[in-house]
């Protein structure tokens, strides 16, 4: 979809029907940019101030305010596409989507970011793996995983994946688009049931 | 030995290992950038104290949330009191009702062969 930004009424409609489609799919918050750690910090303390005032279980909203954290950091951490400069149609480095949505039932947290194309098959391998694993395999592996990471020079502990699934007990799905310079844009969708205490 | 005395942010915990006064504590939340260079100095302090142990140490975790690049430098700070051998004492205390936090604990119990203590607050 194009939009004409100098053309003041397509672009207000545009923004008016955004906001309609926004209600109508329950997207509590959309973000395309940057991802940083003031970035998650903001987002993270506006969704547990949301949270508390729709009077989630503090269970939905611990799990939420988690994998909010972890998607976040690993747009951070992980994203490695092409600079700025050398845009390619699917995105640059540093910058990422983030969603958040809910209905009846859940709250699904969404992130995309560019990568290598050559990281995909060992992180759709791993969330294959993850996602068929039992309750107490998840656990297994988990205490495996952790015993044996190390923190990697950007930080992260390889552990966000396995963890979001062993906390909120949901499969991640996830999606790729690749491009012709050999990059991917990798979407992740994870899922918290709401919970009353 | 030096006090490490550090105050807690959104994102990272308050740290306090004292010595003299025979207070080591981790409250808060944990979710550095970085969290290797955050934790840095308190494994250097964890090794110095090494070197000069008292006969008992009563080390308290009380984090309300950490995410899972914290969860490997808490584990890295276990297995240090683990060398230390049977003159520490763990407590780990966690919010009534917070699944997420009793059942870390338990975990953490399980892979560190430690004196430790869940407290439910």
């Amino acid at each position: 979809m194009k939009v004409e930004i100098d053309s003041s009424t397509g672009y207000l409609d545009f923004v008016a029907n955004l906001h309609k489609t926004m209600q109508e799919q329950n997207l509590i918050l959309i973000y395309q940019g940057e991802v940083n750690q003031d970035i998650t910090k903001v987002f993270t303390s506006m969704a547990e101030r949301n949270m508390e005032m729709n009077e989630e279980s503090r269970k939905t909203s611990r799990q939420v305010y988690h994998v909010m954290i972890e998607l976040l950091q690993n747009i951070c951490k992980h994203t490695d596409g092409p600079t700025t400069d050398s845009m390619s149609d699917i995105g640059s480095s540093k910058e990422g989507i983030f969603i958040v949505a809910n209905d009846d039932d859940n709250y699904y947290i969404t992130s995309g970011n560019v990568t290598d194309s050559s990281n995909i098959p060992k992180v759709a391998k791993m969330i294959d793996q993850f996602n068929v694993m039992s309750k107490e395999e998840i656990k297994q592996e988990y205490v495996k995983l952790i015993k044996a990471s190390k923190l990697s020079e950007k930080g992260g502990a390889g552990l966000g994946l396995i963890d979001i699934i062993k906390k909120t007990g949901n499969k991640i799905d996830y999606y790729h688009m690749d491009d012709k310079e050999g990059y991917s844009f990798l979407v992740q969708r994870s899922t918290v049931t709401r919970t009353s205490d | 030995m030096e006090t490490i005395n550090i105050e807690g942010t959104e994102d990272t915990p308050k740290i306090i290992l004292d010595y003299n006064a025979d207070v080591y504590e981790i409250s808060g939340k944990s979710f550095p950038e970085d969290c290797a260079t955050f934790y840095e100095p308190v494994m250097n302090w964890l090794e110095s104290y090494s070197n000069n142990p008292k006969d008992k140490m009563i080390f308290k975790f009380k984090l309300d949330y950490f995410n899972t690049a914290s969860s490997k430098s808490i584990l890295d700070i276990l297995l240090a009191l683990e060398e230390l051998d049977k003159k520490v004492h763990i407590e780990w205390h966690y919010r009534d009702g917070d699944e997420d936090l009793e059942d870390a604990g338990e975990e953490y119990a399980d892979m560190v062969e430690c004196s430790m203590e869940l407290v439910k607050f």
